[in-house]
């Protein structure tokens, strides 16, 4: 007797939900949820933003899931496609929500401050050093905040985030090594008001990028 | 290796990506010698590891929220194209059931024509064959359009004496000899209707009639109250549709009447 996979695939679920699963539905939006929805956050900065955004993509989803081609990427992909559209016409019509200055405080709750460790000073600087990250990449414009958020925080790799914002995998390569210049300078003048894991060195290299 | 060739390489170097064991050994080597090389190596390490610190923390969740608003669009849009095809289908069997309907009135009607042709037709040729009687032709009953006949406008001497570039000209052909052939017993058509365009009637059909004098009034002939109810002999000129255009009474009856 066939039974059926226990992790079926993307277009599997896909193909499912189109004929009126929603169990199919309920995989696939737990399979990508989180990753949508932080995605949204990372790249807004709103936990409202991302919650439409993360509605938004699912709902789309369910209405042309039809128009999903497999032959030009992954499901993951073609959501955080979506996602990215949703976002940036957002902080489009939202400036607000777009530059967050480096001295502006990020009062935006964080789950990771909830993490319980056995050595509570660990526990703390590993806190303040996602807060600083996390504020750090917020300040990146969004082209480079997109690469950090997709490549370094959401572990995607170079093909697949260069099938989501649209352009050649070197753009993306470019683009993140830009990214990553960029935040360790923030990261070094955040430095010098606190705390972070990690040693950045004044120091600069005569080769500047 | 100079700087330039080692800020290339230093992401790669400091994310141990896969890279030849050469240039590996190489871009390290410059950071011995490099202080400001080996501080960016140190910096670009440093920063790995707190995106890998701020991507272990990455554990947020979108509401509950959203996923019941998920599944109850979900089970909205089911509901609905369900419903959707409901009507549709029943649109579809209605249409077929037309379709259907409309064909079967279209084989009903083309038959209906055909036997009504059909004897029409092999009586008029048998009334055009020299020598031949009428009477084979001749309807037993008026055709009951005839008592219908709308009044002409004219009388029926005017008609009789219009010239004949006036008189209609809306005879088929064999309709035309067989007037032409009885002209000794036979007024010319009174037209019982108004054509406007004369080529609407180069075809149809002349039926043999007998209808009671008194309808002969609706023509606006005069008529003998006595003979009321004989018979009189007319040929009708028929369209096609079975539309009376004209009628030609004759000359015994007209003289009758008269």
């Amino acid at each position: 007797m066939l039974r059926a996979p226990v992790n079926p695939a993307d277009h599997e679920l896909l193909r499912r939900m189109m004929a009126g699963d929603a169990g199919a539905l309920e995989q696939l939006y737990e399979r990508h949820q989180g990753g949508i929805y932080r995605f949204a956050l990372r790249m807004s900065g709103s936990e409202a933003v991302a919650e439409d955004v993360t509605q938004d993509v699912f709902m789309a989803l369910m209405r042309d899931g039809n128009q999903y081609d497999p032959a030009r990427g992954p499901l993951q992909a073609y959501l955080y496609g979506m996602a990215r559209h949703r976002v940036l016409r957002r902080l489009e019509r939202d400036r607000a929500f777009v530059s967050i200055s480096d001295d502006q405080e990020d009062d935006a709750p964080v789950d990771a401050k909830l993490i319980v460790d056995n050595d509570p000073m660990e526990e703390m600087a590993r806190n303040q050093t996602i807060e600083s990250v996390r504020h750090a990449i917020s300040a990146l414009p969004v082209h480079y905040r997109e690469v950090v958020v997709l490549c370094n925080l959401q572990e995607m790799n170079y093909e697949d985030a260069a099938t989501v914002i649209g352009c050649p995998v070197g753009t993306v390569r470019s683009r993140l090594h830009r990214a990553r210049a960029m935040l360790i300078d923030k990261l070094q003048t955040r430095r010098e008001s606190g705390p972070i894991s990690g040693t950045f060195n004044q120091a600069r290299c005569a080769y500047e990028l | 290796m100079n700087c330039e060739e080692f800020e290339i390489l230093v992401g790669d170097l400091a994310s141990d990506h896969l890279m030849s064991a050469v240039k590996r050994r190489r871009a390290l080597s410059h950071t011995y010698g490099c202080e400001s090389c080996e501080a960016r190596l140190a910096n670009e390490r440093a920063l790995n590891a707190a995106l890998r610190v701020t991507a272990s923390g990455e554990t947020e969740r979108a509401p509950a929220r959203v996923r019941a608003a998920l599944l109850e669009a979900f089970a909205d849009q089911r509901a609905l194209s369900a419903s959707s095809m409901t009507p549709s289908a029943a649109k579809l069997r209605l249409r077929a059931r037309l379709v259907w309907a409309a064909a079967a009135a279209a084989v009903i009607l083309f038959a209906v024509i055909s036997l009504q042709l059909i004897p029409r037709r092999s009586g008029e040729q048998a009334q055009l064959t020299p020598g031949t009687s009428n009477k084979a032709a001749i309807p037993d009953e008026p055709r009951a359009g005839a008592k219908d006949m709308p009044a002409p406008n004219e009388s029926v001497t005017e008609e009789i004496n219009r010239p004949a570039q006036q008189k209609p000209r809306h005879l088929n052909h064999h309709v035309v000899a067989r007037s032409k052939a009885s002209d000794d017993s036979e007024t010319d058509f009174i037209p019982l209707t108004y054509v406007a365009d004369a080529s609407a009637l180069r075809s149809g059909q002349v039926v043999h009639v007998r209808v009671p004098r008194s309808t002969l009034i609706s023509m606006g002939l005069a008529m003998n109250v006595d003979h009321a109810n004989d018979l009189v002999e007319a040929d009708l000129l028929l369209s096609d549709e079975g539309v009376a255009h004209g009628i030609r009474l004759h000359q015994q009856s007209r003289t009758t009447n008269q």
